[in-house]
């Protein structure tokens, strides 16, 4: 019922039948937040605009480049406007953004685990777009993105999930701590081990920084 | 974030960068916005209109509070019946409420050994 009354309390202001002001484009997340839960559904679009990019990323670097991606992106937006009322604001949206999107793509890693996948195979992938470098560039450049992309996902999910938010997400190991919802040592630890794993796994696919 | 890594690391977090830049390269953003936006109004189609919370709110309660509150008479008609038994001069609505009927007269009759004595 408290939830109900928070609702109800950030409704009071605006009277049914009344047109409420529509929330700018720019505006604060948490703002944002409040005319959405205050009955202005097209505000939950700015939210959508300002974080997809991001999500996109966060699942496109646990999940590869998959059908999943696109359903999975979709799947945290639905979950984050169906939780808005429990945002209780005491970490960024961001935050609760991310830590959804890694959620949902741990989930889909352990369902893979549980099913035959077949993983992104080198020969399947198509060539990466062509730029003012030659055929020759471009090939070396797929093939180097294939090796990363092979050893990332030889990466156990909650090692990827580290190396992920640190080094795709760019976050510190204080965000990625409460992203993951560990403490900030076990960050620091987690991603020291999970590096190691993932030079391992680069050096067995014949990767060279250059 | 940056000054945490050393040379090598950086280079590793450029070439992930661009291996993820290049995996979403083919997500349209105004599409996915509409495809979301979409989806959302699918899943829930009610919204946080405070008409919609309240039947929401409702629908979620009715059904376990009403399935309880119909099994908890189901047990004290019963019960009522089973303990009235013995009483053969009570009639069934009786015997189902577990209490003689009453009337005007027997509510206002304050004088308890008196109603007491009618039954």
């Amino acid at each position: 019922m408290s939830q109900i009354r928070t609702r109800l309390v950030s409704t009071q202001a605006t009277p049914v039948g009344v047109t409420r002001e529509a929330v700018a484009a720019d505006s604060e997340d948490e703002a944002v937040i409040d005319a959405v839960l205050g009955g202005d559904d097209g505000a939950f679009r700015h939210l959508v605009e300002r974080y997809q990019s991001h999500v996109a990323r966060t699942v496109t670097g646990m999940l590869g480049k998959t059908q999943e991606v696109d359903d999975c992106v979709q799947d945290v937006f639905v979950r984050l406007y169906g939780s808005l009322d429990k945002y209780r604001g005491e970490a960024k949206i961001k935050t609760y953004v991310t830590r959804i999107a890694v959620n949902r793509s741990l989930d889909i890693l352990r369902k893979r685990k549980r099913s035959f996948f077949v993983p992104w195979e080198a020969g399947e992938v198509e060539e990466v777009e062509s730029t003012s470098a030659g055929p020759e560039d471009n090939l070396f450049l797929a093939d180097r993105q294939n090796q990363i992309r092979r050893a990332l996902d030889r990466l156990v999910p909650k090692h990827r999930a580290v190396v992920v938010l640190r080094l795709i997400d760019g976050m510190s190991a204080s965000e990625t701590a409460d992203v993951l919802g560990v403490p900030y040592g076990t960050v620091l630890s987690r991603f020291k081990r999970a590096l190691a794993s993932l030079k391992q796994a680069l050096e067995k696919e014949g990767y060279e920084n250059e | 974030m940056n000054n945490e890594l050393n040379k090598s690391e950086k280079d590793l977090q450029r070439d992930l960068s661009a291996l993820v830049d290049f995996e979403t390269s083919h997500i349209h953003a105004d599409v996915m916005t509409n495809k979301i936006v979409r989806a959302i109004r699918r899943s829930h189609g009610n919204t946080w209109n405070i008409e919609d919370v309240w039947s929401g709110a409702l629908l979620s309660w009715f059904r376990p509070v009403a399935l309880i509150g119909t099994f908890l008479v189901l047990l004290l008609a019963a019960y009522n019946i089973s303990y009235a038994d013995e009483t053969q001069d009570m009639s069934t609505t009786e015997r189902l409420f577990g209490m003689h009927p009453v009337t005007l007269a027997v509510a206002y009759d304050l004088d308890m050994n008196h109603t007491q004595d009618e039954y």
